[in-house]
């Protein structure tokens, strides 16, 4: 009973504290005031049973006693075999039907049904596989036979590196033709999405291997982005395209990288978050402005070359203002003249090729000597020192890589669109790069790109929910730092067989001393 | 240079001590939580414009009900007060209490989603648009000479501000609980060895914290008579930048950094070039951080191993 | 100088030549002085707050001595002033370390704990890591080898997988030694390495220390309160209080010396 009233005291708190934002409205234009009781409702009642859970999950957490979380009932009753099973199916069947839930109450029956218009193939596909997860589930409660037997079969296919293979077969034989089969929007969704992994996984080598908590990727994304646009703008014709100005734009976001990491280098965690964020935002700002005076650099070269330059890069080089630059091509081809479809399929299969070879260079300097560097520095700076590593080499490479591979997603970025302009490159892009890397996991590079999935794709199906968009995030952020910090998928340690060695080290060293 | 304009000197430096004041009363509540809990609470920013967008609710409705200006403004600033009072505290309960003790990351990330999801709510809520604000500062007689250095809304910034703080720095001086936050930030552990409740004292810190950017918030509004949802972002880094000017974690460095800040910032925006405004502040983040890492009020501190 | 204690011809491996440490206004160290021979178990001990744990980070550099110098001498034959150096720089020298407070790679596995440490003897980087090439290949395999028979020495391999942070608290003291090893380090300094453990766990570590310095070729400096592990174990003995040295010597010596007496058991018992 003390919990019902304590949840009551907290749904009261809320809709105290929601008064004045959410029930009233003073219109810009005139004034007049609006009073929207009805929110101040929903807001008590989503608050009551978000308590529950919220203490409930905390007592899971070990943060709180069932006592002091007023829950002791709930618990006792947990205590029983058949309970769990029942709370944990009722949890389920909630747990799947929560986006449906959450667009009725966001627009009503008619708003679901004309979101449900919008859903496509895929997020249909994934609300009848949440439903059949459930019966699954539900089944492997009851029995623990059939369901059972399905989960331990994809665990081991998991595990298993024939399965893994035939795994990664099964999905390339999936996204390879699907271009053909699709209309060309979601086409340029999904590269969008593929885009957004690059991005996610170049973040989760600074932050997710190294520690480094960077608010500023954008900026490099940004000039990976400008110099296709730019350099296609004065150096652009047939042979210089985009081949060309990815390795320059990749190299060029790297170089802006370096340059950022050595201020930052003796900056501990939280410093180096806010003055990335700074940077972020000078980048911004400069982009905005317009121009940028190039006489600093044009100093430093030999006066030969800077006559060679086109005469736009002679003093300030345009950047375009808040209007942005247009007009940027695709990717070309071995030359050949493709229709407008098959250059959006192109970059599809360019945005697939890129996000496999850096899935693949990740993975692979998540685990070699560098990679290890990382790790110790994330864990322990001084003891990472007394190991012999550099610190100011571990953080240039993390720096330098991660936005490197920014850079290639700025490059691509540019000509998925075709136009860019500074709004793509604001505070809440890098907040949205970081939580896709948040919410996969730190450092899990299967995490990221479900969380990159995750995070564009369903907005893009779900129109209704494109506005609650930030919204989510900002509170999934706290809701996963607070309840799951590991992320959804999370990282796992490298598996390694062990040899077996049987000499003793002693002979060795003895030896060489 | 013989001839200084001085006129447009004065002008310059009264604009940025008028901004200076706003974002040392917003540095307050980032130096004071990162003095006890070492965060960097980046949702601070949006209590700010949530003291804004109350002080106009409040306006708004009191404006239908026929309440005089200056009865606006007063009633306005308290409710904001209170309200933002106890948003910082739910802040405070929801997003990091929890983790007090995860590692240094978690709180940070669970600081910026509490941030945008602030910020996106009251986009929800209210409105994306830019709303007018009401005025509702009085003009004042005796600043009829001076009007075109000092407006009626500067001048009450800085008296406000100027009480606000003094008050501040009587109360940690002199209360117990003052002299208990003092102790926790010094020490945390011996505070609590010494019997003083760690979690009172964090909620306390969050509370006045907030309050003291609701001042700010209702203020810098009737100042710039615009407010829209995003307006906390910009103001939280400049604010925070103004607490590590000052040396992180002092509060009279707090004061001093918010206003050394807004008159850099006025006058690089005056005599450079007003384009920028913007990334002044940033680049003196940037600099402090690799010169003076303490900022000017700051002591240095030595690393244990 | 007391060096007759040590009457080995060579010139010692490190030498601390009249090194002060200021924090502010407080003189942490004050002209200390100390010298650690080729083979030699040397223990530094004083009461809490005399300097020990500071002189250690001011010999491996991660603090910067205020006045004096540091002088490590490597068995090459080359002689290197430590005061300028990083601290990374000093483990590549040659000097390892653990640390009071247990310093382990909390999240990582023990086995990867001590391959970190392979870090300053191994050399691949970026185009490595990416580009896997044969020699890669081999100098992986190589660290995994190698860090494995580390741990089959320490006694921790079967433990290889497991997360070092579940480990217990000897295994990690025995952890951070095996992670040190794989510096490959000549001196090897260690900060309470006996700290939190029972006595025969003591009596096993000493063992150790003996063991590692023979199979190594090292010299060890450590800091310990332990009276019968440093007095069975060590060499010489350093005591400092109040950031001096008062008094060096054999154990017996350190046994029966006055001042020491003093700072252990107070003024009026002397």
């Amino acid at each position: 009973m003390r919990g019902v009233v304590r949840s009551f005291l907290v749904s009261l708190w809320f809709m105290a504290l929601t008064f004045p934002i959410v029930v009233i409205k003073v219109s810009s234009l005139d004034g007049s005031i609006g009073w929207r009781w009805e929110n101040a409702v929903g807001i008590g009642i989503g608050v009551f049973v978000v308590s529950f859970i919220w203490r409930a999950l905390l007592v899971r957490r070990g943060a709180m006693t069932p006592r002091e979380a007023d829950l002791e009932w709930l618990f006792t009753w947990l205590e029983v075999e058949r309970n769990q099973r029942i709370a944990k199916a009722v949890g389920l069947f909630i747990g799947c039907n929560v986006p449906v839930l959450f667009l009725v109450s966001v627009g009503g029956w008619k708003g679901f049904l004309t979101s449900l218009h919008a859903l496509e193939v895929g997020t249909v596909a994934a609300l009848v596989l949440a439903h059949f997860g459930m019966i699954l589930g539900g089944g492997a409660l009851r029995g623990k036979q059939r369901g059972a037997v399905a989960v331990q079969w994809v665990r081991q296919t998991a595990a298993s590196p024939l399965g893994r293979k035939g795994a990664v077969v099964a999905l390339m034989a999936f996204v390879l033709p699907l271009p053909f089969f699709m209309d060309m929007y979601q086409v340029n969704i999904i590269s969008s999405a593929l885009i957004w992994i690059m991005l996610g996984l170049g973040l989760n080598i600074v932050v997710g291997q190294a520690g480094l908590l960077v608010l500023g990727y954008v900026a490099f994304y940004a000039v990976g982005a400008y110099t296709y646009a730019i350099g296609n703008l004065h150096f652009g014709n047939e042979y210089i395209g985009f081949w060309t100005f990815l390795p320059i734009g990749g190299l060029l976001a790297m170089l802006a990288g370096v340059l950022l990491s050595f201020p930052v280098l003796r900056l501990r965690g939280d410093y180096l978050a806010i003055v990335t964020l700074g940077f972020g935002e000078i980048v911004r700002v400069v982009l905005e402005g317009g121009s940028l005076s190039l006489n600093p650099i044009l100093s430093l070269l030999p006066t030969s070359v800077v006559q060679a330059l086109p005469a736009s890069f002679q003093n300030t080089l345009d950047l375009g203002g808040p209007a942005g630059i247009g007009g940027i091509p695709y990717p070309g081809f071995f030359g050949m003249k493709l229709s407008m479809d098959d250059s959006i399929r192109l970059v599809y299969f360019v945005a697939l090729g890129l996000t496999i070879i850096t899935i693949i260079a990740v993975s692979r300097l998540r685990d070699s000597r560098l990679g290890r560097s990382w790790a110790a520095l994330r864990e322990d700076e001084i003891a990472c020192e007394a190991m012999g590593i550099n610190k100011v080499t571990a953080k240039l490479s993390a720096f330098a890589l991660g936005a490197c591979w920014a850079g290639f997603g700025g490059v691509l970025f540019a000509a998925k669109t075709s136009f860019i302009n500074p709004s793509s490159f604001t505070f809440m892009e890098s907040a949205l790069i970081l939580s896709v890397v948040v919410l996969g996991g730190l450092d899990s590079i299967i995490g990221v790109a479900l969380g990159a999935c995750v995070l564009i794709l369903l907005p893009e199906y779900l129109r209704s929910l494109n506005e609650y968009r930030m919204l989510i995030f900002g509170a999934s952020m706290v809701l996963m730092m607070v309840f799951r910090p590991q992320g959804l998928l999370p990282a796992k340690a490298i598996k390694r067989t062990m040899p077996v060695v049987t000499e003793p080290p002693m002979n060795e060293k003895a030896g060489a001393a | 240079m013989a001839d200084i304009d001085w006129h447009y000197f004065l002008e310059l430096l009264v604009s940025g001590v008028t901004k200076g004041c706003i974002y040392a009363l917003i540095a307050l509540g980032y130096t004071m939580v990162y003095g006890i809990i070492e965060l960097i609470n980046f949702a601070h920013g949006e209590v700010y414009m949530l003291g804004a967008f109350t002080g106009l609710i409040v306006a708004g409705v009191l404006g239908v009900m026929g309440f005089p200006e200056t009865g606006i403004l007063l009633i306005g600033g308290v409710v904001a007060v209170i309200y933002c009072s106890a948003y910082g505290f739910t802040v405070e309960k929801i997003a990091y209490k929890p983790l007090r003790n995860a590692t240094r990351l978690s709180p940070l990330i669970s600081a910026i989603g509490m941030s945008i999801f602030l910020q996106n709510y009251v986009r929800i809520a209210q409105t994306q648009d830019f709303l007018r604000y009401p005025n509702l500062i009085p003009d004042f007689a005796f600043l009829e000479p001076i009007s075109d250095i000092l407006r009626p809304s500067g001048f009450v910034i800085i008296v406000t501000s100027s009480l606000v703080m003094a008050v501040l720095t009587l109360f940690i001086k002199y209360t117990r609980l003052g002299k208990a936050m003092r102790a926790t930030a010094q020490n945390r552990k011996m505070a609590m060895l010494l019997g003083i409740d760690s979690d009172r004292i964090i909620s306390a810190t969050f509370i006045i914290g907030s309050a003291l950017a609701a001042v700010g918030g209702v203020l810098i509004a009737s100042h710039t008579q615009q407010i829209n949802f995003n307006i906390g972002f910009l103001a939280g880094i400049k604010a925070f930048t103004a607490a590590v000017l000052g040396g992180i974690g002092s509060i009279p460095g707090a004061m001093l950094g918010g206003i050394v800040l807004g008159c850099c910032e006025s006058f690089a925006a005056g005599y450079l070039s007003s384009d920028y405004e913007d990334m002044f502040a940033f680049a003196i983040l940037i600099l402090i951080l690799i010169f003076r890492p303490s900022g000017l009020l700051g002591k240095a501190k030595v690393q244990k191993v | 100088m007391m060096q007759a204690a040590s009457s080995t011809a060579a010139l010692p491996v490190l030498e601390v030549r009249d090194l002060s440490k200021r924090f502010g206004g407080l003189l942490a160290l004050s002209d200390v002085n100390l010298n650690i021979h080729q083979g030699e178990v040397v223990a530094l001990i004083g009461p809490n707050g005399a300097g020990k744990t500071t002189l250690f980070n001011c010999i491996t550099s991660i603090y910067t001595p205020s006045e004096g110098q540091v002088v490590l001498r490597r068995p090459q034959g080359e002689e290197c002033i430590l005061n300028t150096h990083k601290p990374h720089e000093v483990t590549r020298l040659g000097m390892a370390r653990t640390f009071q407070n247990i310093r382990l790679f909390q999240g990582m596995t023990v086995l990867e704990n001590v391959m970190i440490a392979r870090h300053c003897r191994t050399r691949a980087g970026v185009f490595g890591a990416l580009l896997r090439p044969a020699w890669v290949r081999r100098e992986e395999r190589a660290i995994e080898e190698k860090s494995y028979t580390l741990l089959q020495y320490m006694g921790l391999e079967s433990l290889y997988a497991e997360e070092a942070r579940n480990l217990s608290y000897g295994q990690q003291r025995r952890l951070e030694i095996a992670r040190a090893l794989a510096t490959e380090p000549f001196l090897l300094l260690l900060d309470e390495p006996a700290a939190g453990m029972n006595p025969q766990e003591t009596l096993e570590l000493k063992e150790m220390v003996l063991d590692i310095r023979k199979a190594f070729n090292l010299s060890v400096l450590l800091i310990e309160h332990d009276m019968s592990m440093v007095m069975s174990l060590s060499d010489r003995i350093y005591v400092m209080e109040y950031g001096c040295n008062i008094a060096s010597g054999t154990p017996d010596e350190v046994r029966h010396n006055k001042q020491v007496i003093k700072a252990y058991l107070g003024e009026d018992d002397a």
